[in-house]
């Protein structure tokens, strides 16, 4: 066997056609082997399987035949040597395995041909075009959904996923109502709990475990706001389900910080320098056992409301930056201008203090995980990075700089831009003069010439000369619409007294005649082989809908007792142009 | 203050003071609200300066602007009255047709970000009555929840990644909410934005936002807190003028076509309207693309048949405007005298009088801004080759 299908029943001592061999259902197709042979004698994707069917009980002869969708049909013979039992058994068991693979195979096809239908249904644009250009065999129907309906398609897609972004307010959201019966009701919907397991990768590790093994999503959501991992004061000693979150949070943190430290603030000994401190406040009140750090004192709770804080607003950092970690490392972010409490603290430690010229960026090709961030938090329009501990000199002196300058006390720099060379300016402001020569007027001459009409206008009299009354006719008559001096501004009789059916179908029949023609012009000027070849297509197809729609609306057009060549003469002189065109091109091509 | 006493101590509900920050005004010395006016009207006039000093700059005049509305919670807050989104709205609708006026080349998209994802309300076109329809639909699109700039931001590039080098690429971000809350790091967007050479110039309800400054500064684009309705709208009608391109892109020959309109022609149905059943007929006259002989109404268009750019020459021309300005007036210090302009007697609060170079006419500064931004000729200079 050549091909890489995986074989999912070898059923030996099949007959087909009175030859012996074996079938094999295989995970695509179902292929038959004559005899000891290498090579498959018959196969048939599923796709192409109609439906099966078995001989009756009680026939002595066990067969399987399987109906194509041409309805060409294949019947296999078991003859098992074991008798009719085992032939039995062997064919129930094909047939169940195709039972199983064949709806498979059968709703992708029926998937297309439904999409295909649902697209025809909602755009009656596309719809018409298909009535139009595939029905009367101008344009085939692969070539059809190719190429025609590819806008319609892609307008079709739904807007690519947005990822969203985690809210830092989330919690806050869930907000615990009473339900009057000493119980507390938690609302929580899908955008909260997306959320909760953005930012908490460990909960959402825990969800995967025990939902739906061990217990229901109720029965979990209820533990997790019991348990004191959600709960204000956490008490570490109390073991439930989410302690061992609430320590892998602490090692995120100290992780986190870890990494600050390198950085150039060492932020946990200075956070452990502080609790050392409290420690000793505290112990003059009461001798405490320094590993009680979280022991639930009036200072413990409030540290540990706003350590709870700030592991928070880390972890839903890290959520964004888990969505963006191919674009590589940056600890800065993208914020709020209202810091709150504990955000600033928060800030102030994951962004550090260090900062980088923006060209250094350059100079930096051995530290990878530098990114340019063109916002910083408190800084000027520097960049942040994980820098090395050992700087050069240049690095802190930039460092240096970048701190004493102030954007809003320099000079405002002026912008340098792209200059625009313009040679002969005034061929811009006056138009092209017209070859033939016009008359020269000198200023002079304008001069009298008003002086005089000025002097004309007064000595006018009041009787006007009267026409004579045939001439008047004839001028009245001309002055008409639709006389000799009016043309156009009638509109045409005839295109005003159109039926509606053929008005739509020459409407339609302009639809189809655009969109061929979109096809036919976007191959010009014609740069690669492909290129030619779809002109030469699309000009006949051009030419099978002239001669077939055209015609069509032509006949039409004379049943009906209208003046065909004036309402197509527009038609046909858009295809008279792409004709002009196409033959233009066809010379050219021929010279070369 | 002031108000607290006259009005005798009323509560804020009883709409009893409002916005007193503008009681804060010191009469005949200091003058701190007609200083902050000043301030602004002199910052227009120096950006016109500037730019007639660079001498002849190259501008994006065929321009592809992206317009990101902020529809989050925070644009609902009444200090813009009605409420910011309705405010904002007023201003886009006068500003759509006006950027059609000063760009008929152009076209114009619409993005809405709110509940932390963004859409596209209309896709990139030129035809401006299609955009005042958009505007006015705006009303249906209810604002709630945070916006998300990224997200807006993406879909902006994703389109005009793909448009031709020659023309200008723009993106006018108008936010009210102070944060945005984003899947990712928005600094990569902002590289990518100024990668691809996209000017985003954002406009804040608000206050300053490090990073929509940053943004702007990144993609050479102008910043702008605004400090009422209009000081909103001053800041919006900027956006009329074409941008300085960026980059240096060759010059390339552009394909026109300029069809002539005629009344005369054979009937035939015009393709613009071909979808639009109730006013697509069977007509005679309009304009006629001359390279496949399709039909359209009104220019400028893009032929659907070939893709050829239709125009006419006064687009062409009004375009010119920008690259021919007219020359900037010289200062000089007051006289008595009447602004040719609008029949007003000089000086006025301003202490200034402008004077044009040629005709020697002088205006306030309310004409000399109009003259320089709508106008482009000056009355004086017209008029004065005429009576000679």
């Amino acid at each position: 066997m050549t091909s890489s299908e995986d074989v999912l029943l070898q059923m030996p001592n099949v007959k087909y056609k009175k030859d012996d061999g074996t079938l094999y259902v295989m995970s695509e197709r179902l292929a038959w082997i004559q005899g000891n042979r290498d090579v498959v004698t018959l196969s048939h994707k599923y796709a192409d399987i109609k439906s099966q069917k078995i001989s009756p009980e009680g026939k002595p002869k066990i067969q399987l035949q399987i109906v194509l969708h041409d309805n060409s049909t294949f019947t296999f013979h078991f003859v098992n040597p074991e008798g009719q039992q085992g032939q039995i058994g062997d064919r129930d068991q094909v047939k169940e395995l195709l039972i199983q693979l064949l709806p498979k195979f059968r709703i992708k096809v029926n998937r297309e041909l439904e999409e295909k239908n649902r697209l025809l249904m909602e755009n009656p644009r596309l719809y018409q075009l298909y009535r139009d250009l595939v029905t009367e065999r101008i344009v085939t129907a692969d070539e059809f959904w190719a190429s025609h309906a590819q806008q319609f398609l892609s307008s079709q897609k739904p807007v690519t996923y947005q990822e969203k972004g985690v809210s830092s307010g989330f919690l806050s959201g869930i907000k615990p109502e009473t339900d009057g019966m000493n119980g507390i009701r938690y609302n929580l919907s899908t955008d909260v709990i997306e959320s909760i397991f953005k930012t908490y990768p460990a909960v959402r590790r825990k969800h995967l475990e025990c939902v739906p093994s061990q217990m229901t999503e109720q029965e979990f959501w209820t533990k997790f706001f019991q348990s004191h991992y959600f709960h204000r004061d956490r008490l570490p000693l109390l073991k439930d389900l989410f302690s061992d979150c609430a320590k892998t949070d602490d090692k995120e943190m100290r992780r986190e910080l870890e990494k600050i430290k390198v950085v150039g603030s060492d932020v946990i000994s200075i956070l452990e320098d502080s609790e050392r401190v409290d420690m000793s406040a505290s112990e003059m009140a009461d001798p405490v056992n320094p590993k009680d750090k979280d022991k639930v004192t009036a200072q413990g709770i409030y540290q540990n409301m706003i350590k709870r804080f700030n592991q928070h607003s880390i972890m839903i950092l890290k959520a964004c930056e888990r969505n963006s970690a191919k674009e590589g490392e940056s600890n800065s972010s993208s914020n709020s201008a209202q810091p709150s409490n504990s955000a600033t603290d928060e800030q102030a430690m994951v962004n550090g203090s260090s900062s980088k010229k923006k060209k250094k960026r350059d100079k930096d090709k051995d530290n990878s995980s530098t990114s340019a961030a063109p916002v910083e938090n408190g800084d000027s329009g520097a960049s942040a990075s994980l820098v090395q501990p050992l700087e050069p000199p240049e690095v802190k002196r930039a460092k240096i700089a970048d701190k004493l300058a102030f954007e809003d006390l320099m000079s405002t720099e002026t912008h340098s831009y792209a200059q625009l060379n313009l040679t002969r300016i005034d061929r811009y402001l006056n138009g092209p003069v017209p070859d033939h020569k016009t008359d020269v007027v000198s200023s002079d001459e304008l001069q009298r010439a008003s002086l005089s009409m000025r002097e004309h206008v007064p000595r006018w009299e009041g009787r006007p000369r009267l026409l004579d009354s045939p001439n008047a006719v004839k001028i009245v008559g001309e002055l008409q619409p639709g006389g000799a001096l009016m043309k156009g501004s009638h509109p045409d009789s005839v295109a005003l007294t159109l039926p509606k059916e053929v008005e739509q179908d020459i409407r339609s029949m302009y639809g189809s005649l655009c969109e061929v023609l979109r096809h036919f012009w976007s191959c010009f000027p014609t740069t690669t082989p492909a290129l030619e070849e779809k002109a030469k297509n699309s000009y006949q197809t051009l030419k099978r809908f002239e001669q077939t729609k055209i015609t069509q609306l032509k006949e039409r057009l004379l049943r009906d007792h209208l003046d065909s060549s004036k309402l197509l003469s527009h038609v046909m002189s858009i295809i008279a142009a792409a004709d002009g065109k196409y033959n233009q091109w066809l010379q050219r091509n021929n010279r070369r | 203050m002031a108000l607290d006493d006259t009005e005798g101590k009323e509560y804020r509900w009883e709409t009893g003071y409002e916005k007193t920050w503008e009681a804060i005004e010191e009469d005949a010395e200091g003058l701190l609200d007609t200083a902050i006016a000043e301030i602004i009207e002199k910052g227009r006039r120096r950006r016109l300066q500037e730019r007639r000093a660079a001498g002849n700059v190259r501008l994006g005049i065929m321009r592809h602007l992206y317009i990101i509305l902020d529809m989050s919670s925070s644009m609902l807050d009444q200090d813009l009255k009605p409420n910011r989104i309705m405010s904002t709205q007023k201003i886009l609708e006068k500003f759509v047709d006006e950027f059609f006026d000063g760009n008929p080349m152009s076209q114009l998209g619409w993005i809405g970000t709110r509940n932390k994802t963004a859409e596209k309300i209309a896709d990139m076109s030129g035809n401006s009555r299609k955009h005042v329809e958009v505007v006015k639909s705006l009303n249906n699109y209810a604002c709630g929840g945070e916006p998300s700039f990224q997200n807006a931001l993406e879909i902006a590039l994703s389109s005009l990644r793909h448009m031709p080098s020659h023309t200008s690429r723009e993106i006018l971000l108008i936010h009210g909410s102070l944060t945005t809350c984003d899947p990712g790091d928005v600094n990569a967007t902002i590289m990518d934005l100024s990668k691809n050479g996209v000017r985003t110039s954002v406009i804040s309800l608000a206050a300053e936002v490090r990073a929509c400054k940053a943004m702007s500064k990144e993609t050479n684009g102008t910043f702008g807190v605004i400090l009422d309705e209009g000081h909103f709208q001053d800041l919006v009608r900027e956006h009329i003028e074409p941008p300085p391109m960026a980059g240096k892109s060759d010059s390339s020959l552009i394909k026109m076509g300029f069809p002539q309109r005629n009344r005369t022609d054979d009937p035939g149905v015009c393709l613009c309207h071909l979808e639009d059943t109730s006013v697509s007929k069977l007509a005679p006259g309009g304009y006629a693309c001359p390279q496949c002989r399709s039909k359209y109404c009104e220019l400028p268009v893009e032929c659907k048949a070939c893709s050829l750019t239709l125009v006419s020459a006064p687009h062409l021309a009004r375009s010119f405007l920008h690259i021919f300005p007219l020359d900037p007036f010289e200062e000089i210090d007051a006289i008595q005298c009447i602004c040719f302009g609008c029949n007003k007697s000089l000086p006025d609060k301003n202490k200034h009088v402008y004077q044009c170079k040629q005709c020697r006419r002088r205006f306030c500064l309310d004409c000399d801004l109009f003259l320089h931004e709508t106008l482009h000729c000056c009355p004086g200079c017209s008029v004065a080759s005429l009576c000679k």
